[in-house]
């Protein structure tokens, strides 16, 4: 090895002890920060904050399922219960997730970028959406809302004299803060992307990653206005008492579903994109193989968010939408399946011939490949319009979206913490409790999530409090599940908080990965490359050395 | 004692049963077969892809797991093949079509309905399930009350019972007074949303007698789970039984007043007579105060309004045409001896209302 010549420190040439961590001191040095990095992280803490809230209620769900009739609370809280753990998990954890946190802190640094292009547009989408998140945490619990994530009409509109009345409103409001702040992230990237890349960096010379960021961000920046005139005719018809969504006023109820699911279906790519993107890089990095088939890869990312838009009506199927409607939506439904199988075809391949190691991060992108082809394949079922009206709002929907959702955007998203942790942080964290975390919430997932395939196929619908006796066998093997998924989860991330005070510092590029930001040191400092690196393929691995006295990779020179 | 994760309650092919994946035993419409054969057509092409991209895996991972951190690749290994890729877009492309194709015909069978079927009105609203036979003339309904809920029998008990006849089409004229709700039969596969303001519609056809369940799917508030009923096939005969127990209007309305009202409102009564004293234009007199009074007709002869008046009004409208009023009242409104007895109750009534 030692014949060998190597670049020894990052790109940067800065010294070592000044990174962005400890580049300003005091608390409002982080608050005021307009450092991708440091916004970054906070975002991070925020959204595993909101996903252990959304846990909470998850287990509190689960518990009270234990049992038909009373098991721990009554109706009207489990209610809440399920409604809360719906929308914290996907307007506070999965939309952001990915995007903004751990997309805040890598996507400059993959760019070889200094920051975002308006970093104080940045900031100010975190503060923004903070704000967004009170708000919605406060209307969903002092209005004790219990209409489901998805706040369908009449239900949500009428109350009977509850006091719920208005909570709709400051319900779509709070997610209209979160959306707008969704929409400075994606300009952000959009134009960062189009305007920031280094020399050589070629469209199809960007990592996956990007092409999964710069997809999500068109998306948000397109489907999230549609909440802001859904918001405004809900205002309207209450105050002005036209009807729009009331049928008391003569308004449609199922219009209402029509504007939730224009932005909410493509929101869903919004969930999973960025997932497929960390998991490309995944893959690559811990295959030491060139990822396969990068273009239609990156193709596929567009077409998905393209495509995306236009099957909102696949959830609409028994709500009386009109039969043409219905079979337009499920033909163009079944279009979106072939990219998503293009993706999983191409991981596979990178498997072939390479060189795998099996860290954390690694067995959450297997953990990822598992579900998310479960999640994938279940959803023809549902495409398809005569089986779907036997399944729709049964389990066999509660599950197939949790294969998704929770199999594709936790998984990823667990994967890449730990992936990029070292560059976070400038720790390693310990690999042992890592995988077991790993296989805790591949365990617990299936154990919670295969049980409720079962259910549904067999008529149990969702949303339901009490349930009829011969489900309960499947409902308590899914809370042991849920419990053992909840222990993975905390898991995961004690040993990411272990690894701050106990971690071994962590080398500049621990796994060998050959994208820009393994190239500059761990942690980063404030600037992240004095002078814009230059770009060759950030698949080849074959530039990488190990390196026993750092336990790192090296470069080439 | 921890319950048995492929606990089960059917007798069918135990290698079916086996899968997780699947339908409830019963299939008892004619789409029921279609759906479910479309259904594991899906499932097991999914197994073969599922199975087959987990092995690949699963080998990929044992062969080629990395010894040594400083282990490099063959460089030669391609990184992309057109004709892969190809192959990839276009297989899965091919099989989905099937799907879709299967799918879209057998539902637009569920959602076309059958000319000649017989009809039922279901009502939704928070938290039961009303059905209407005979356009109104029975009405069955029910409410779960202190059930346990381990208990099924106990449940089936209090549920209200759509009784349908076998092997007749049976079209569902569903409307909600509040909210969404859904109907959903899973022995017949098929589902409905209920929505406010608007009538959908459901059909199926029941090829074996027997009691299933019906759920409410969409989610409606507190008791959404408690939105249940019971679907009840019966042969012909025991329908018929059913038919005229519902609608039996002493068994509904023992009260000979309450009968009365009831016929009143639902046979036409109304649009022709009024209950305020004052008659209705081109309609006939008011009933308010009527009874026992004296009448006099066009053909300047007179009558005490009594029972019999009343009823021969009714039978032979014709016959005693009341000054200042037309021959409009159409025969045979009523017909049955509970009937008249309703309706003269309900008159005779009114003149006790009035003095109060
Ligand atoms: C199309 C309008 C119409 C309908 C429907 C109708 N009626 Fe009449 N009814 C009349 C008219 C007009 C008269 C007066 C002329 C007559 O005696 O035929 C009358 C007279 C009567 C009388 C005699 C009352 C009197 O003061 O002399 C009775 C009793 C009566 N109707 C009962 C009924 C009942 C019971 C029904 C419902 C089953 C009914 N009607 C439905 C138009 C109607
Ligand atoms: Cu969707
Ligand atoms: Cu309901």
């Amino acid at each position: 090895m030692a014949t060998v010549d190597v670049v020894r420190s990052g790109s940067a040439g800065h010294t070592e002890t000044d990174n962005y961590l400890t580049h300003s001191k005091g608390l409002l040095s982080w608050l005021l920060t307009l450092d991708h990095k440091r916004i970054g992280v906070m975002y991070l803490i925020a959204t595993s904050a909101a996903f252990l809230l959304g846990g909470f209620f998850a287990l509190m769900v689960r518990t009270e399922l234990w049992t038909t009739g009373r098991t721990i609370m009554n109706h009207d809280t489990y209610n809440q219960m399920f409604t809360l753990h719906g929308a914290v998990m996907v307007f506070l954890f999965i939309i952001p997730g990915i995007p903004a946190a751990l997309g805040n802190f890598i996507l400059p640094i993959m760019l070889g970028a200094k920051d975002v292009a308006f970093p104080r547009l940045n900031l100010a989408s975190f503060y923004l959406w903070m704000m967004g998140a009170t708000f919605f945490l406060a209307a969903l619990s002092f209005t004790g809302l219990d209409t489901g994530w998805t706040f369908y009409t009449p239900y949500s509109t009428t109350d009977f004299g509850t006091g719920k009345d208005n909570a709709i409103i400051s319900a779509v409001m709070g997610v209209f803060i979160l959306g707008f702040s969704s929409i400075f992230t994606g300009l952000n990237f959009l134009v960062t992307i189009h305007t920031m890349r280094p020399p050589g960096m070629t469209w199809f010379r960007m990592p996956l990653f990007l092409w999964a960021i710069y997809s999500t961000a068109i998306i948000q920046v397109l489907a999230t206005p549609v909440l802001a005139i859904t918001l405004l005719l809900l205002l309207v018809e209450k105050t002005l008492g036209f009807g729009i969504f009331d049928p008391q006023l003569g308004g449609d109820p199922v219009l209402f579903q029509h504007f939730f699911w224009f932005y909410s279906h493509p929101a869903v790519y919004i969930m999973i994109l960025p997932a497929m993107g960390v998991i490309s890089e995944l893959i690559g990095v811990n295959c030491r193989r060139h990822i396969f088939g990068y273009r239609f890869i990156a193709y596929s990312s567009v077409a998905i968010a393209l495509l995306g838009f236009l099957v909102w009506g696949h959830h609409m199927f028994t709500s009386g939408q009109s039969k043409l409607a219905s079979v337009v939506f499920s033909a163009i439904t079944f279009s979106v399946a072939i990219p998503s199988a293009i993706k999983i075809f191409n991981w596979l391949s990178t498997m072939y011939k390479g060189s795998i190691t099996f860290n954390a991060p690694f067995l959450y992108a297997l953990s990822f490949m598992f579900l998310f082809t479960i999640g994938g394949l279940t959803g023809l079922f549902l495409a398809t319009l005569s089986v779907d009206v036997h399944l729709h709002d049964t389990y066999f929907v509660v599950a197939h979206f949790h294969y998704v959702m929770v199999g594709g955007a936790l998984t990823s998203f667990l994967g890449g913490l730990f992936h990029w942790w070292p560059k976070i942080s400038g720790k390693m964290y310990s690999e042992t409790p890592a995988r077991i975390s790993a296989l805790l919430v591949f365990l617990g997932f299936n154990l919670t999530f295969l049980p409720q395939f079962v259910m549904g196929t067999r008529g149990m619908p969702r949303r339901y409090y009490n349930y009829l006796p011969e489900f309960e066998p499947f409902h308590q093997w899914s809370t042991i599940g849920a419990y053992v998924l909840g222990a993975g989860a905390l898991l995961a991330f004690a040993t990411v908080i272990h690894s701050i005070f106990r971690g071994k510092p962590a080398p500049m590029n621990p796994w060998g990965g050959a994208s820009l930001e393994w190239t500059c040191s761990s942690p980063p400092p404030h600037n992240n490359f004095d002078k814009a690196p230059s770009v060759e393929d950030c698949y080849d691995y074959d530039k990488l050395v190990w390196d026993e006295k750092t336990g790192g990779y090296l470069m080439r020179k | 004692m921890l319950p048995i994760l492929l606990a089960s309650d059917s007798n069918t092919d135990p290698w079916l049963n086996w899968f997780w994946y699947q339908m409830p035993p019963q299939q008892l419409s004619p789409f029921a077969k279609g759906v479910d054969a479309t259904y594991y057509f899906i499932y097991y092409v999914c197994v073969f892809f599922f199975v087959a991209i987990m092995a690949a895996m699963t080998y990929f991972c044992i062969r080629y797991r990395r010894k040594h951190p400083g282990e490099m690749v063959d460089k030669n290994a391609p990184t992309h093949s057109s004709f892969l890729e190809a192959a990839w877009s276009i297989i899965p492309s091919i099989l989905v079509v099937p799907m879709f194709y299967w799918g879209f015909t057998d539902f637009m069978d569920m959602r076309s309905m059958p000319d000649g079927a017989y009809n039922i009105g279901v009502t939704g609203q928070k938290w039961n399930w009303t059905f209407s036979y005979g356009n109104g003339k029975g009405i069955v309904g029910g409410k779960l009350e202190n059930v346990d809920w381990h208990d099924k029998k106990s449940i089936i008990r209090d549920l209200p019972a759509m009784h349908v006849p076998v092997n007749t089409d049976i079209v569902l004229t569903m409307n909600s007074k509040d909210v969404l709700h859904s109907f959903y039969i899973p022995v017949f596969r098929t589902k409905q949303d209920v929505v406010p303001g608007r009538y959908t519609k459901l059909w199926f056809r029941a090829d074996r007698t027997g009691q299933y369940d019906i759920f409410c799917t969409e989610y409606c508030g507190d008791k959404h789970s408690e939105m249940l009923a019971q679907l009840v096939v019966d042969t012909q005969e025991d329908f018929d039984k059913f038919y005229n127990r519902v609608t039996n209007l002493v068994i509904l309305f023992p009260d000979p007043v309450k009968r009365g009202e009831y016929l009143f409102n639902t046979r036409g009564c109304s649009q022709c007579h009024s209950l305020d004293g004052s008659p209705k234009a081109n309609g006939g007199p008011s009933f308010l105060g009527a009874w026992g009074t004296e009448v006099s007709f066009e053909d300047g002869t007179s009558a005490k309004m009594d029972e019999n008046y009343i009823r021969e009004s009714v039978v032979n409208p014709q016959a005693k045409i009341r000054k200042g009023f037309g021959k409009i009242m159409s025969v045979g409104l009523l017909s049955k001896d509970e009937e008249f007895e309703g309706i003269i109750a309900f008159i005779r009534d009114l003149n006790e209302k009035a003095k109060k």
